[in-house]
């Protein structure tokens, strides 16, 4: 799918896209605050929409339903919680609790995938092959001999289903594995012939780390840090079970809630900021 | 400096059979040597002696020099860089997805720093006007691109010498053209040794210093290229040379002193005009093909297609009338449509306007004939099939073979006799000499002229002007998404500047409508001096 155009996030170094996302995505997973569930989920349906215009609600209306599941299937089963409002067949309580509970899951399930969306949007190959080639050296090269081959194979099938149709699906495959041999048997002679396996790879990067990228970290650190401290220290605190408790202090509590808002919309300032420094270099010309 | 010295070179990859005997030559650095040969008589073999990575297991005699140091003692890393290897498929050799992984990759492998890689990519790219399409994915590249692609990747480990296998045999004659000057500018430019086999003779044969010629393994000349024509005459190897030296040779027969031949069409006009060779006179019509009024088989009027809605029209007010018999060429650049016709004429796509109407069962051979095969052996591919047919292919000496370990010639005729099991009226052939050496090509020639004469319809898609020329009865050029000049072959061809025979170029304005080469031959004795 291609992008529609290149946003500012999207061209910073993959590897702050990744802390960016596993940041965001880490907080709503571990703290069970719907309130910073639903900051995200808006975070991530604005950056959407900057990012894919309107096809961003085409997108959520996807994703919608399995978060309703979710939120309506969670009494069914958890039945804690002090509130009760009724009984099932069984004798299990139905409790409030369990129904607030299964809405905040709901809605956990849901800004997660609005930012995986994002994510998808965000991700080229190449930054896959950058990501995993610092983790793993050799697998960078492994997927992206991957990604030369699946559109390779695709055209032999299509190739082969004009040319031969009357053929069982079995056969077809074994075709199209012996040509996947023969045709690598190539490929492997290409790699050694490059002097492949007598020195220790280096991998070469495409993607350079910018002083945008410190500036972008540097404030993902500080209001993540800032909101961890919040609520360790009680400041900010959510609590379903057995009652719904809804407490902090006031002040931080507020300033607590706030910096994640800006934590999950710092791609949209980061966009905004780089909008407003090229028209104003635009306008010096 | 030598570059390489090889000293009466034997190989053989089982006890029984040699591959290569007695091969002795060597290469200057610096300089471009062609090595010639029909297909199987050990071109690629020999190539590979000369590239420790690739070099096969088997038995050898004989010694292989790189500078004066044997091959065998040479540091693999230092061969890795120092002798770059081009393979025949532009495809299979590219190993990773996007073009400047692929160029980073010889790079990787040697441990270069970061810095060091981009220098290199960035110079190479520019040297080669790859800058267009330095981040696109390899998928999106033509073959000709694929090619130059293979070639930059080699040329960023800064090799000495490149060893390339038939490098332009999958290629149209605009990326073969392409390829063969970037070929030249880094030989002549950066000093770069280049040994090559090559079935193209007519494009590379004027650039070579040198010509190796090999015969069942054993070279039967080497040396200098022009000088090298006489030797190639009398041996009766004139398959190998370029069209204007055999007409040279054929047209001075009388003459016993030796003379250096023109190697180009352009050298071919000066010679014949300064000899004053002139030919006015009226010549009959070779065998009629116009044979009156015969059933048509394809039928096309006004067709139009294309793939998406919001995409432009591949094809557009394209009409074809094919006779049931009749042998049509059709030619054009790549991407003009030709493939895309030969699908719709398959049936496999529909046009959204105009009208189709085939008389009789279609077949059609795909540009690359292993899709076809599915067996293990030719032996159960051809199961039902006529001993006739069998006999009429060559196929009886290969039943045992796997189908993938035929040469080119023999997987094309395999797939071409597989298409006559299904008893098509109508055959749709889509680049059929792709990668086939002259005898191979020649083959095929008597094979179609037999199936027309069984009433068979022949319908060839290619970019091989001189086979089209010698085995069509109408030819028809493809673009803008119509077929346009539809006429017969001669008229076409003598019609035509550019998409036409050598002999044509060679001779227009000088001797009088000709062709194809056996016209000169035949009127050469009435050639004037």
């Amino acid at each position: 799918m291609k992008k529609m155009q290149e946003d500012a996030f999207s061209s910073l170094h993959p590897v702050t896209n990744f802390i960016f996302l596993t940041v965001e995505v880490g907080v709503v997973a571990l703290s069970s605050n719907p309130i910073l569930q639903g900051i995200a989920l808006l975070g991530a349906l604005i950056y959407g929409r900057v990012l894919l215009g309107k096809r961003i609600w085409r997108q959520l209306l996807g994703v919608l339903p399995f978060a309703l599941f979710v939120a309506v299937v969670n009494p069914l089963f958890s039945h804690q919680g002090a509130t009760i409002l009724g009984y099932f067949k069984d004798g299990n309580p139905i409790t409030l609790e369990s129904i607030l509970f299964g809405g905040g899951m709901g809605l956990l399930i849901l800004s997660m995938l609005c930012w995986f969306l994002i994510w998808n949007q965000i991700m080229t190959a190449d930054k896959w092959i950058h990501l995993f080639g610092k983790v793993l050296p050799g697998f960078g090269l492994l997927l992206s001999m991957v990604f030369r081959f699946v559109p390779k194979l695709k055209k032999q099938y299509h190739q082969s289903q004009f040319v031969q149709p009357d053929c069982s699906p079995f056969k077809r495959f074994s075709m199209l594995v012996t040509w996947g041999l023969e045709t690598s048997v190539d490929t492997a002679d290409s790699m050694a012939a490059r002097g492949y396996g007598l020195h220790r790879r280096r991998n070469f990067s495409i993607f350079h780390f910018r002083f945008a990228d410190g500036v972008f970290l540097l404030w993902i650190g500080i209001l993540t840090l800032f909101l961890v401290y919040v609520i360790q220290t009680g400041k900010l605190v959510f609590y379903y079970y057995p009652v719904l408790v809804v407490f902090g202090e006031p002040g931080w509590m507020q300033l607590g809630y706030a910096a994640f808002g800006l934590l999950s919309l710092l791609p949209v300032v980061f966009e905004w900021e780089e909008q407003k420094r090229w028209n104003y270099l635009q306008s010096k010309i | 400096m030598e570059l390489f010295t090889i000293k009466d070179l034997s190989f053989a990859y089982s006890r029984e059979e040699l591959a290569l005997e007695d091969c002795s030559l060597s290469v200057q650095e610096g300089e471009l040597v062609l090595l010639l040969g029909s297909s199987g008589s050990g071109k690629t073999t020999f190539l590979k002696q000369l590239k420790p990575q690739l070099t096969p297991s088997g038995y050898r005699k004989g010694e292989v020099l790189y500078c004066g140091m044997p091959l065998s003692q040479v540091p693999a890393e230092q061969s890795a860089m120092e002798i770059g290897y081009l393979f025949q498929n532009p495809e299979h050799q590219i190993v990773t997805d996007k073009v400047w992984h692929e160029m980073a990759f010889g790079m990787e492998n040697r441990g270069f720093c970061q810095r060091e890689m981009e220098l290199k990519m960035g110079e190479i790219s520019s040297y080669f006007g790859i800058q267009e399409w330095f981040h696109s994915r390899v998928e999106e590249l033509s073959g000709g691109q694929k090619q130059i692609l293979n070639l930059a990747a080699i040329l960023t480990m800064g090799p000495k010498v490149i060893l390339l296998d038939e490098p332009t045999s999958q290629l149209d004659p605009i990326a073969t053209r392409r390829f063969l000057q970037m070929l030249r500018q880094i030989k002549e430019e950066l000093g770069i040794t280049i040994l090559l086999s090559e079935h193209h003779i007519e494009e590379v044969f004027h650039m070579a210093d040198k010509i190796a010629v090999l015969e069942q393994g054993k070279l039967t000349y080497f040396g200098a290229a022009r000088e090298g024509t006489q030797t190639l005459w009398q041996q009766n190897r004139q398959d190998l040379l370029p069209v204007s030296a055999r007409v040279a040779f054929s047209l001075n027969s009388g003459q016993k002193e030796k003379f250096l031949p023109p190697l180009t069409v352009g050298e071919a006009r000066r010679w014949l005009q300064k000899n004053e060779f002139t030919y006015s006179g009226s010549r009959q019509e070779t065998v009629g093909q116009a044979n009156g009024k015969k059933e048509w088989a394809i039928y096309l009027r006004e067709v139009y297609f294309r793939y998406e809605r919001q995409e432009p029209d591949v094809l557009q007010h394209l009409s074809l009338k094919v006779s049931q018999g009749e042998c049509f060429g059709i030619l054009g650049g790549n991407g003009t449509g030709k493939t895309t016709l030969l699908r719709l004429l398959g049936g496999d796509v529909k046009p959204y306007a105009g009208k189709v109407k085939k008389n009789g069962v279609t077949a059609y051979l795909p540009q690359n004939p292993q899709s076809m095969f599915s067996r293990e052996s030719v032996e159960e591919e051809l199961e039902g099939m006529e001993p006739e047919r069998m006999t009429q292919f060559h196929m009886t000496p290969l039943m045992s073979r796997h189908p993938y370990d035929l040469s080119g010639g023999e997987q094309q005729r395999l797939a071409l006799l597989l298409l006559l099991k299904r008893e098509p009226d109508i055959l749709l052939l889509d680049e059929p000499t792709k990668g086939l050496d002259e005898e191979a090509k020649q083959a095929l020639q008597v094979l179609f002229a037999e199936l027309q004469r069984e009433g068979k319809t022949i319908l060839i898609v290619s970019h091989d002007v001189e086979f089209v020329a010698q085995c069509t009865d109408r030819c028809g050029l493809l673009f803008d998404g119509q077929l346009m000049g539809t006429a017969p072959t001669r008229e076409f061809f003598l019609t035509n500047q550019f998409y036409t025979t050598s002999l044509r170029r060679m001779t227009k304005g000088i001797l009088k409508d000709m062709v194809l080469e056996k016209e000169v031959l035949v009127y050469g004795g009435n050639a004037v001096l």
